[in-house]
This record gives C-alpha cells, structure tokens and sequence, in this order.
C-alpha cells in the first residue's frame, strides 16, 4: 500500500518576484524604476543632441521645448547630459554593489560557517571598517587609487563590504545550526559545497534587499564624490560632475543643479521604496499584519 | 437550570487565514456532568485544541463562532462583549496549557500569581488559602514555591501550580490541553494521578484534550474522538474500549494495545489525515476506511445516537 | 571468538562549557557540564539498540557524539574497529558515508529550497555516479519507504508529516549506511501515521540489516524496535539489557520507577530534583528508594550482572 496515492502540490513559496506581486511600496518603486530606466535609454538613444556637443549660441537656456532641462554654460544640452549621467552613476553604483556584495558575502558566509579565530579575525577586520566614517574611508582609497569612475565603483564596494559581511555571517551563523545543514555534512558534502548549495539559497533574501537598498546610497555617493571634484572626472558625464558644474553658475542658470538634483532624487526614490517593500514583504516578522 | 458542568450544541469555528476558509471545528455537540472527566482525543490539526480556546472564547483573531448552545455552569460563552468574556475566563471555565512556562509572568514570582487568583475571588488572606491550594495538588515546600519566580521550578512543579491556580478560581469546567504532553513519563504519571484524586474531590468538570488513547483510558469517564474537525465517536470510556464503533476509534484503540502488548508487527491505518482545508463530501474518513460503504462520501455523516448515550458518525451503525 | 562490535563506545564522557551567567560568573574557572559521563556501549552489526531517559538526560548527546558531531572530552569511540574519537571533518567524511541520522523533526532536516530528489540525489552527485543512474536510484528509495515516484518533484512544505520521516528515511539510506542512529524519529509523528513508520524502520532494518541506535523517551516504541536497551539517567547509562528481559526483570531503580509508569498500579517514583554532578556518589541516590550507605561515596561501577546485562548500582533490585 501506498503511503500517498497522490500529494497535492501546493503554491511555490515566494521569492522576491512573488513578493513584487503582492506589496504595494515595492510595485511603486518598481514602476518609478523601470520607467526611468526606459526613459534614460530613450534619451541616450534617440536624442538629437550628444552629451558633449557644444552649443556657444545657446548658452544657458532655460528650459523649453527643444532643450526641456535647459542648457548649461557651454550649451550642452542638461536633459541628455542627465541621461547619460544617470547611466553611468547607476552603472557604477550597481558595480560597487556587486564587489562589496560578492566580497562582503564570501567574508561574512565565511566567517559564519568556520567560527574560532578566522570568524575573530574577519569580524575585528570588518568592524575596523565599520567605524571608518564612509565619505573619509571613500576619500582615502580614492586618493589611493586616483579618480576615475572604476575607483568610485571600488570605493562604495568598500564602503558595502561591512553590510553583506555582517549580515551573512549572522545568518549563516543561524542557519549552520539548522538539522538540513547537519544533515549535508553527514552526507559527505564539503564546506564550500555546504555554504553554496544548502546555505546561500536560504539566505539570499535578504542580501539581495541589501543590494537592493544600497543602490541609492551608491548613487548618493558617487555624487557626492564627484561634487567634490574627487569623482568621476570631466567631461564624461555623471551626476555628481553636472550639479558640480550647475552651482557654480546657480545665479544665472538654476535649473541646471536643481533639475539635475531632483533626477537624482527621483532615481533614489524608486530604489528606496523598491528596497523597503522587499524588507516588509521578506521579513517575517513584518509579514502577516 | 439543567445540572450539566459544559452544554455545547451545533459549535461550529471558521478561521481566515490569509482569505483561505478553514472550518476547523465542525458542529460539535458535547456535554460535561458535575466531577466528570471527559477526554478529548485526536491528532495535530482534529480541532481539539481549537475545541479548548472555543470554550474559553480565545479562538484567533478574525475567527467566527456559532453555536446554537454553549454554557458552562451558569454562564453563557456566547457572550460578543470582551467585558464580559474577560470576566468569565477563569471563573467559568479554567484552562490547563501544555507549557505551564507561558502561564506565568516570568517576572513576578509565584505568590503575586496566587495573590491575583485568590483576591479576585474575595479572598483577603490569601496566603494561607495559597498554601492551602498547593497542598492539595502535593506540593511539599509551599513556601519555597511560593517565593519562587516561575523559571526556577521544574515544568513538573509549574505544571501542578498553574492547576492549583486554575482550580482556585473555582471554575465549573476546566479544559486541560495534553497537560502532561511535555512532561517526562515519571513526572506526567504523577500529574495524572494528581488529576484522579482531583476529580474525587473537586467539582469542576473536566475537558481532557490528549492525543494519547493510553492517557484517556487511565483517567477518563467517557472519551470524545475528533477526526478531521469533528467527533467521530462519543461514549464512555468502557464501551469505546471493549467496542469501538467508528472504525477510526477501532484503529487507533488496536494501535495502543499492539504496541503496549508485545506484537511483532503494528496493525496500520493507510494513508494520512486529510488537510483541514481541502473540500469535502462526505464522511471525512472515507478515504482511510477499510469499511467504507458506497453512502460515505456522498453526503455528511450525521451524528448517530445509540443506546446507553453512546454517539456515532458512521454509516455502519446508522 | 564473538564478532568485533560495530559501534564501541568506551567510557566517553562530553563536557559542555556552561554560559557564564551574573558577575560571579566572571571570575573563576568556567563552569562546565557534563552530558555524557563515563558511557560504555557496544552496537553488533544487524543489531538495534535503544537508548531510553528522560529529556535531559543526555541521549541525543551520546547519539551526536558517536557521529562525531560532537567530540568527546574523554574516552574513545571506535567505528568498525577504527578509533574515531578525535578525527577532523575531512576524515569524517570518509566515516560519515557508513553513518547516517534521522531527526525528529523532518521538516528541519530537509532543505526547504531543495525538492526531495534533489536532496536524495546530493550524495550521489558527489560520488559522479551519472544523471540517469541517480534518477533510477532516487526511484528505488522512494520506493523502498514506500513513496510515490513523484514525491522526488516536491518541496518539503508540501509533504505531509509521515511523508517527510519517509522521505528523511530514504536520504539517510542512499549510501547504504551500516548503522543509523534515530532520534526521536516518531515522537513528533500522529497516532495514526507512528505505527506505519515503525513498521517501515522495522522492516528495513530486516530487509538491510542495518544496525541502529534508536533514542526514544517511549519505553513501548523501544520495546518494539529494540534487541537491546539501555537506560540513562542525568548523563550516566545506568543499565543495559537485552529488550526482553530490561522489561521482565528491570534491576536498576531507575529503570524500575521509568518502567512503572508504564502500569499506572506501579510503585510510587519519587520527585525529581536537582542532581549535583560533580558531588560524590550515585547520581540517582537521592529519588532512590533502595539508596544505602555506599551509595553517597561513590558512584557505582558498572558490572555485567547476567550474560548481555550491565548495571551500575550499589543495591540493585
């Protein structure tokens, strides 16, 4: 006799695309985000004007509708400018993120699994990091690798690095008491397969929130940097380098920085409330209100 | 007034969880004579915890209750005014937990718990009718215990407290929910025998919630099997022993005996019990029977009362 | 000569260190606690031994421990004759391929993102055995437990409690285990569904002959499983018999007052208190009815009392 002639199969468990379809904060940080990103590569594509075109005869327009940002100082137009800008900050604020999460994560999953003194040593490294104000511990690796958009994208990577680590290791540290992980070891699987295999999945949820939070912040600081000349360097556009060049000029064309700022704005209010939505859709302590 | 300690009629429980309708407890009739006991077993997810919290009106949130009858004593649990309810809780019916731990304030010792119950009933000295009540459920050092914080006395001790404190209140019914489930076997064979001498001498009458078919049988009167959200079976504990009906109580009943006598195989009940939220037609049990008849799983199974006041959801007895 | 036992166990005891609590705790050496003291056990091949106390007394401890998921602090354990006492992961794994545990709770023991045939399938992946070989082999231990085939496409949460202990069964037999310890395997398990898993370990153990440790807090289940049983009492094993006469002539008082609940006439146990470990003397000697002068000087050896039947008591019954 069978034990059971048939087993219902019953709704996969969510993931964070399931959880997409049921919370409304994340669907309007998604909506805010695809949008623009459509948006940004029509503008890339299929602006008439180049970002480094050079107008003297239309120099500092305000906004209308051949130039709806306006023009800046040397007459470029702002609204391309801020497109390709955007680009580049969120491509390297998604690149910082990647190195800061892969490293933080293999340091903390690391640390969680093997405990005893490797565990001491990277948490003691990564709380070294961790107390580092973040604007002083970007400046010293930019001033140690030069400026360019690659130090940049190295620089959030450090400054992210403590995140992913801490919270991998507690969450490995959780999950290697788990009766599935003494089972894998049982079996004869070997750590690093154990950490891959049985552990990362359980424990992607929240790392990718992480991710998904820092994004904004990465963009802030790339900005920030950039803004204070330390960045990503001119002519090449980013957001930063633009509100940069608008307040020198705020007198005379304002919209430059303001309209530049409020893209920025704009770009973080989307991945902010994408990233909140997956925290309360994923935390189960925040779940069934 | 009608004599009767517990009078439910018709008791049916909804919840609504996440928008699914579960009907966990299934128009369920019981009724509870002064200084009886009456078992009431099943498996995880029968209802008979959801049975218990019904009767204390602490079924979850979002939940909806109806009953044609449902009264303890004097009192009627249909009461819609939390006042009210809060009021009855503990007067008219007491409840016994499996983990006595999440009974107490862990920050407030014993005594202050004893206090509460005791002047809530009228009574100013409370100290010595306190040491009075832990003597009754044969707890030596009374004062030890009594200027004890919960976390200090063993789940034994803790367990023989909080019934001290529930029967202190006088209660007409008192629901006990597998009290002794997480107890070690020496310690849950002395909670049961305090429960046999306690029923010689209290008058409440008592809901024994067990999964344990050896457990009822040693302290029961009559005995109420729940399948699936509803009893199945309801008599006393003689005749389900020496004649089961329904075939699930038959099963269960040669599962206890096998294991206790000294088989060499158990005898086996296919399959497993249905989920609580998957539709049905007919008799819940239908699928595991060895005795199912083609009127099983056509329409609802009613409630078949025999003699001696024995009842049976069965077809074979109708 | 009699055959070498599979599993020795020879006067092991664990120390756990104790978190140091208030600020007393800051000074001194730090406390510790011993949950295995002094254990001496064999397990013959085909052999199923159970391990019976209360919670508390040790026995998942002592279980783990002679999976080296726990590492002893004194004695030795030997596996097949090979002193495994103090081996590090990677020769474990070497080891742990003969060795398998079943859980109490299913559910834990399977990874919630894995379907069952992945899970049953790991092992294998690991040994390179082929993609359609693994399949075949998944099919065949499905089958074993008496799982329907496609149970392999599901997720843990969408079994049911008996399906999963099968489901954890048949993973803890894909690489043909020698011996299995099971903790608990049915204590979590409904009424209806315990007496389809004990059949199935019982006729498993027939059809493999695979020996077992099955720690169980039921003296009924142990009674049907079980050749032998031992009985512990706050971290020591108080006495071991074969199944048949621990129940027909329990000498232990332990083992007298833990049997007596099993017939509520029985003889009355005294209240359980705290036991002092480290203080002089029998542990049990003070619920002990038959507690005599020797008994607060030192703990009892252990003495083979009957062919196969070991016991630690001064004055036993």
């Amino acid at each position: 006799m069978s034990a059971a002639a048939a087993i219902p199969r019953s709704a996969r468990r969510r993931g964070p695309l399931g959880v997409l379809a049921r919370n409304r904060v994340a669907q309007c940080g998604a909506f805010i985000l695809v949008s623009t990103l459509l948006l940004i590569a029509g503008i890339v594509l299929f602006s008439p004007y180049d970002p480094n075109d050079k107008d003297y005869m239309a120099i500092l327009q305000p906004p209308s509708l051949e130039h709806p940002f306006g023009t800046d100082s040397f007459g470029q137009d702002v609204l391309t400018r801020v497109a390709h800008g955007a680009r580049i900050s969120l491509l390297v604020s998604v690149g910082g993120l990647v190195l800061g999460g892969l490293a933080g994560t293999v340091l903390g999953m690391t640390a969680g699994y093997r405990g005893g003194w490797l565990d001491a040593v990277i948490t003691r490294i990564v709380e070294l990091l961790y107390s580092f104000p973040t604007y002083v511990l970007a400046l010293c690796l930019m001033l140690l690798l030069g400026y360019g958009a690659s130090s940049v994208a190295l620089a959030i990577g450090l400054v992210y690095v403590p995140n992913f680590a801490r919270l991998a290791r507690s969450m490995t540290a959780q999950a290697k008491a788990e009766n599935y992980v003494t089972a894998a070891r049982l079996m004869g699987q070997s750590a690093p397969r154990i950490l891959a295999r049985e552990i990362l999945p359980n424990i992607a949820a929240p790392l990718l929130v992480q991710f998904s939070a820092g994004l904004g912040f990465g963009i802030i600081m790339e900005a920030g940097l950039s803004f204070v000349g330390l960045g990503v360097q001119p002519p090449t556009p980013s957001l930063g380098v633009m509100m940069a060049d608008g307040k020198d000029y705020f007198q005379n064309g304002p919209w430059v920085l303001t309209l530049t700022g409020l893209s920025v704005a704009w770009i973080i209010l989307g991945l902010n409330l994408l990233g909140d939505g997956l925290r309360d859709a994923l935390d189960p302590r925040l779940r069934d209100r | 007034m009608t004599g009767l300690a517990l009078e439910i009629r018709g008791l049916d429980l909804m919840l609504d969880p996440l928008g699914r309708r579960l009907h966990v407890v299934r128009s369920l009739d019981l009724e509870l004579r002064r200084g009886e006991v009456l078992g009431l077993i099943g498996e995880s997810g029968s209802g008979k915890t959801m049975t218990g919290l019904s009767l204390l009106r602490l079924e979850p949130e979002g939940a909806r209750l109806t009953a044609e009858i449902m009264r303890a004593g004097e009192a009627d649990l249909l009461q819609s005014e939390e006042a009210e309810l809060r009021a009855l809780r503990g007067r008219a019916v007491g409840m016994i937990f499996q983990d006595p731990v999440g009974a107490f304030n862990p920050a407030k010792r014993i005594a202050w718990h004893a206090r509460q119950v005791l002047v809530r009933r009228g009574i100013a000295d409370w100290r010595p009718a306190a040491e009075r009540l832990l003597a009754e459920v044969d707890i030596a050092d009374t004062a030890r215990v009594l200027g004890a914080y919960p976390h200090q006395l063993s789940g034994g001790m803790l367990q023989r407290t909080l019934i001290a404190l529930v029967l202190a209140a006088n209660p007409a019914v008192v629901v006990a929910d597998e009290p002794t489930t997480n107890l070690d076997n020496i310690v849950e064979q002395q909670i049961l025998r305090l429960f046999r001498r306690l029923r010689q001498t209290e008058d409440a009458a008592f809901l024994f919630i067990t999964h344990d078919m050896t457990v009822a049988a040693s302290l029961c009167d009559r005995i109420a099997v729940m399948y699936a959200g509803e009893v199945v079976e309801i008599g006393t504990t003689a005749q389900l022993f020496e004649d089961p009906l329904h075939p699930y109580t038959a099963a269960l009943i040669a599962t206890a005996r096998a294991l206790e006598g000294e088989a060499e195989r158990l005898p086996e009940l296919p399959g497993e019990p249905p989920s609580i939220a998957e539709p049905r037609t007919g008799c819940a049990f239908a699928s595991r029977c060895a005795r199912r008849l083609e009127g099983c799983t056509l329409a609802p199974v009613p409630m078949i009362p025999l003699e001696g006041g024995r009842r049976v959801r069965c077809l074979l007895h109708g | 000569m009699a055959e070498a036992p599979l599993v020795d166990v020879q006067d092991v005891s664990v120390r756990f260190r104790r978190r140091r609590s208030g600020l007393g705790g800051l000074f001194g050496p730090p406390p510790s606690f011993r949950a295995v003291a002094g254990a001496t056990l064999t397990v013959a091949r085909r052999e199923v031994v159970g391990l019976v106390g209360e919670s508390g007394s040790g026995k998942t401890t002592l279980g783990r421990t002679i999976l080296r998921l726990v590492e002893p602090s004194e004695g030795a354990i030997l596996f097949q004759g090979e002193p495994i006492t103090h081996l590090r992961e990677r020769a474990l794994r070497r080891i742990w391929g003969r060795m398998a545990l079943v859980f109490q709770d299913p559910l834990s023991s399977l990874n919630p993102r894995h379907s069952i045939g992945a899970a049953l399938a790991a092992p294998l992946a690991l040994s390179g055995t082929p993609k359609s070989e693994q399949q075949d082999r998944v099919a065949a231990a499905l089958q074993r437990v008496r799982l329907p085939r496609e149970a392999a496409e599901r997720f843990p949460h969408e079994l049911s409690g008996g399906q999963l202990q099968r489901a954890a069964l048949a993973r803890a037999l894909m690489r043909d285990p020698v011996f299995i310890v099971a903790d608990e395997a049915v204590s979590k398990l409904d009424v209806s569904v315990r007496s389809q898993i004990l059949n199935l370990f019982k006729d498993i153990q027939q059809e493999l002959e695979t020996s077992f440790l099955f720690i169980t807090h039921d003296l009924h289940v142990a009674r049907f499983l079980c050749d032998r049983v031992a009985v512990m009492f706050f971290g020591r094993i108080v006495e071991v018999a074969p199944a048949a006469e621990l129940f027909r002539t329990p000498r232990h008082p332990y083992t007298r007052a833990l049997l007596a609940t099993l017939d509520e006439a029985g003889e009355r146990a005294g209240q359980r208190s705290a036991v002092d470990q480290e203080a002089p003397g029998c542990i049990y000697r003070a619920q002990c009815p038959r507690r005599i002068g020797r008994c607060d000087e030192a703990h009892p050896p252990t003495l083979m009392t009957a062919p196969g039947h070991a016991l630690a008591c001064h004055n036993p019954g």
